[in-house]
């Protein structure tokens, strides 16, 4: 009995580790993994001297791992047992409640130099703006990460990172008229903290997040048509006025038409989210908290409010001076991808001219991040034509995009706090 | 390489043991031997060489000792004036342990030794050394060829055996090589003796019990490495870099004590994973932690950790010093020095020093009387009285910069930047608290004692359950090492 039950663990550990082997061996030709959005390492170059300076070695090894038989399932594993053990904390990953996966930030992932910088750019750039066409038609937008926002879904104790508010003092400190200028949707979201207003395995907000951050802005923005003061800054005042009252009567229309806002009259354009209608598009969406650790919580639902001045949009896209002109603002064609996120605008790019059903030359200037991919729907209702800039893949001085532009009415810089503060393209601001 | 990553446990051992068990008898040593050389040059080709050239020195140090122990007897033998008696064999011991020692200064103690010169004299030596200054060429930053301690203290214990006659010589280069290069035990040990291995180097048997039983101890080595102190080593790693502005007493405490189970699982880990892989190859090597952290005094501690070096440092240091043969204040003398050098030899720098010095006054005053102290009090005061010593010798053992060591000690000594207790330390104790309980208890020989009571009556019982956490261990081993490409081996710098 004795000998038997030590060849069957001989023969066991042997048949183990042979099945990865072969296992392995059967997964050497795939060249992509998805869930890490990475190509896989190839085979390296064998060679005398590759070998002695080890990079033959190094090589391999990537190779075998990348290749690894169940590689995605074994991470699978590692975080359940990981969880079972009560970790709350996994490749910088919160385990958080109802299933949130939530990234974890602190002071260490900035630095304040950076963030001194972007206030600087952005201060610059906003009062330069302010002063041209009031500080009324100006807005930073600062779209704070689920972290902050969703608070009440981190597990207990959870790190605290004061950098956002370093960040914010910085800004409020450096820009012109701060109190109006700035929009913080930190507390708004807050509010909603009980809401689906981020996907739980995603960093982004969801369309309900982002029409909680669109009815601030409006709020902020003030009622389209009945500021007199409002200047476009490189066209004629006169007709300007002449094309806004006709805006406002179109808008009306629209929205009358449409009846999926909540509307009681002309001086009340005022939106509630809570009154759009949402399509849901799907329901198997992981995105990138859930790449971090490969656990299956719920699944995310795609959604979108069903704003017809969206759909009907004419886009054109600017990817590094690759133009392409006949664009949708939806992708049905990314719901079957990974990043279900990119069903909005299919991504980001340096440029994106949006055209809308509108036609009275109303223009929103937009610097954005990819949370504006989500939020841009809703603006559609506001503007004849919006430009989205994102300075990520730019690569060039914000003013030589403005040149371009025969008027703007309002300027909008929407970023995600977390991201602003790691970034540094805002260089490109002047 | 090392036992705890993929490519080892899929690659590499299975290479290894489908050749060593296909070849022929007389060939096995040297496929043990090829196979090494590829596991030692696998992450640094050109240390490969320093190796080899010790392995060559030391052979040739070991057959002229024999030889001239030969000629010294026949020559004694032969002359009746006993004061015009010839001892050769001492001159060459001489030359071979000078020529080991400077081996060992030279690739691990050359960055050591000019900084602290440069600090006490304010000098520059490396860059006069070197020339210019700005030559890319920095003679600090050589890089620690991986076991150089480890083999040249096996090596050493090979010529001083030869020399005092306790082994025979070996005269087969093959198989001395296999002693020094064998892989299981060449990177982070157990310092194997070559008295220990003499015969199984000539000639031994790999049979089944052997095999299933170095399995499951192999088994064992990679669980508590790659289960326990990777992870307990993340917690420790995340608390380690923390100024003391952002640590809380609490928080520095946790850290230790999460770096005192990394280094124990950490390293007799790497020991059970060497022992088990050694009955694979036929081998029997010895023991080399006995559940230390259970000790109930410092010197029994020392029994029980890392006891081939302990016991390396007493045969060829402490017992030519003359032990405790030649009254207290020698013997007071001797520890001094064995304990220097024990420091010294975990790594090239002062914390190791100090670290030292540390037992050695420990040690000392258990010696002179506390030890009766210690066996009179209840066994947890006397518990607490080690572990926690223990856990603060692996404070001033963990911080190789000077300022950061002592920062965190004043942290340990309620003198912290955050206070008592932190928000983070809370969230970590709340994150971490059941690996920290599995690897305390792990630590002890509770379970061990608690499987021999459930299986200790049935050996298929007993083995049965060995089946059970073989496949379980090996399928959660997979599992973190494929998710982590986070895998240094503590022992490294050695």
């Amino acid at each position: 009995m004795k000998r038997k039950l030590q060849y069957s663990l001989i023969i066991l550990s042997v048949l183990y580790i042979s099945a990865m082997i072969v296992f392995t061996v059967m997964n050497r030709n795939k060249s992509y993994s998805e869930l890490e959005k990475r190509k896989l390492a190839t085979f390296p170059k064998v060679s005398l001297s590759r070998i002695l300076n080890g990079k033959f070695q190094k090589g391999f090894v990537d190779y075998l791992s990348d290749h690894f038989a169940f590689r995605d399932g074994w991470v699978t594993i590692k975080t359940k047992a990981d969880i079972t053990t009560g970790k709350k904390l996994i490749n910088d990953i919160y385990i958080g409640k109802d299933d949130y996966l939530i990234e974890k930030y602190e002071d260490s992932d900035f630095e304040k130099d950076v963030i001194k910088e972007n206030a600087r750019y952005v201060s610059k750039f906003v009062n330069m703006a302010s002063e041209s066409i009031g500080t009324k038609h100006v807005k930073v937008v600062l779209v704070p990460g689920k972290a902050r926002a969703l608070k009440s879904k981190l597990p207990m104790f959870s790190s605290k990172c004061s950098m956002q508010e370093y960040m914010e003092k910085k800004l409020a400190k450096k820009i012109n008229d701060s109190d109006s200028v700035i929009i913080n949707l930190l507390e708004p979201l807050k509010k909603h903290d009980d809401e689906y207003i981020y996907y739980r395995t995603d960093h982004h907000w969801t369309a309900l997040g982002a029409a909680y951050g669109y009815e601030e802005i409006k709020n902020s923005l003030g009622v389209k048509g009945t500021d007199d003061t409002r200047e476009g800054m490189n066209s004629d005042s006169d007709t300007d006025k002449n094309k806004k009252s006709d805006s406002d009567s179109s808008s009306e229309n629209e929205k009358k038409k449409d009846s999926k806002s909540d509307k009681s009259g002309k001086s009340d354009l005022i939106t509630k989210p809570d009154g759009f209608k949402y399509v849901k598009l799907a329901d198997d969406f992981y995105g990138t908290t859930y790449n971090k650790i490969h656990l299956k919580v719920e699944a995310d639902v795609i959604e979108k409010p069903d704003i017809e001045a969206a759909e009907k949009a004419d886009v054109t896209i600017n990817d590094s001076g690759e133009i392409t002109k006949g664009k949708t603002m939806y992708y049905p064609e990314k719901l079957k991808t990974a990043d279900k996120y990119e069903y909005f605008l299919s991504g980001n790019y340096s440029q994106v001219i949006i055209d809308t059903p509108k036609d009275d030359g109303s223009t929103l200037i937009m610097v954005k991040d990819s949370y504006s991919n989500a939020l841009v729907p809703y603006l559609c209702q506001d503007y004849d034509y919006i430009y989205m800039i994102d300075l990520r893949y730019a690569n060039s001085s914000i003013f030589d995009t403005l040149q371009s532009v025969e008027r703007f009415d309002d300027i909008l810089l929407v970023y995600n706090e977390e991201k602003f503060m790691q970034d540094r393209h805002q260089y490109y601001l002047q | 390489m090392v036992f705890s990553n993929i490519e080892f446990l899929f690659v590499f051992l299975p290479i290894v043991l489908l050749c060593y068990y296909i070849a022929p008898r007389f060939l096995k040593n040297a496929v043990l031997t090829a196979f090494s050389l590829v596991f030692y040059a696998w992450d640094r080709p050109a240390y490969t060489i320093l190796m080899i050239i010790s392995i060559v020195f030391n052979f040739l140090f070991g057959l002229l000792i024999s030889h001239r122990a030969k000629l010294d007897e026949a020559y004694n033998k032969s002359i009746s004036d006993k004061t015009k008696e010839k001892h050769t064999t001492r001159v060459i011991l001489v030359i071979s342990v000078v020529f080991n020692l400077f081996y060992l200064g030279v690739f691990k103690y050359t960055g050591f030794i000019v900084n602290t010169i440069n600090d006490l004299f304010h000098t520059d030596i490396d860059k006069i050394v070197i020339g210019t200054a700005d030559k890319n060429i920095d003679l600090l930053k050589v890089a620690l060829p991986i076991g150089i301690s480890f083999y040249t203290f096996q090596a050493m214990s090979y010529v001083i055996d030869v020399y005092r006659k306790n082994v025979n010589v070996n005269k087969n280069i093959v198989s001395f090589s296999t002693y020094i290069s064998m892989f299981p035990q060449l990177i982070a040990g157990p310092i194997v003796r070559y008295k220990t291995v003499d015969k199984e180097i000539r000639s031994r048997k790999e049979t089944v019990d052997m095999a299933s039983e170095g399995i499951f101890r192999f088994s064992i080595g990679l669980g508590k490495k790659v289960l326990i102190a990777n992870n307990v080593g993340a917690l420790w790693d995340s608390i380690r870099v923390m100024e003391r502005s952002e640590l809380s007493t609490f928080t520095a405490w946790l850290g230790v004590f999460a770096f005192t189970l990394q280094i124990y699982f950490d390293f007799s880990g790497y020991s059970d994973m060497a022992i088990g892989l050694g009955k694979l190859f036929g081998f029997n090597f010895s023991e080399n932690f006995e559940h230390p952290y259970e000790s109930r005094s410092i010197t029994e501690f020392w029994r029980r950790w890392h006891i081939s070096l302990s016991t390396w440092f007493k045969e060829y240091v402490y017992i030519p010093l003359g032990g405790n043969r030649k009254g207290k204040g020698r013997q007071i003398l001797n520890i001094a020095i064995v304990w220097l050098l024990t420091g010294l030899w975990h790594g090239a720098s002062w914390n190791f020093v100090l670290w030292g010095v540390y037992y050695a006054i420990l040690l000392l005053i258990e010696k002179l009387g506390f030890l009766k102290v210690l066996e009179k009090l209840p066994k947890l005061i006397s518990w607490i009285y080690t572990f926690v010593l223990v856990v603060i010798g692996w404070a001033i053992f963990s911080f190789s910069d000077v300022k950061y060591g002592s920062d965190f000690v004043k942290s340990l000594c309620f003198n912290a930047g955050k206070g008592l207790v932190s928000r983070d330390a809370a969230f970590m104790v709340m994150s971490n608290i059941i690996l920290l309980l599995i690897g305390l208890i792990g630590s002890f020989s509770l379970i061990k004692k608690l499987c021999i009571k459930v299986f200790g009556k049935s050996e298929s019982a007993a083995w049965i359950g060995r089946v059970l956490f073989v496949i379980t261990c090996l399928f959660l081993c997979s599992a973190y090492m494929v998710s982590s490409t986070y895998n240094p081996f503590l022992y490294f710098r050695f």
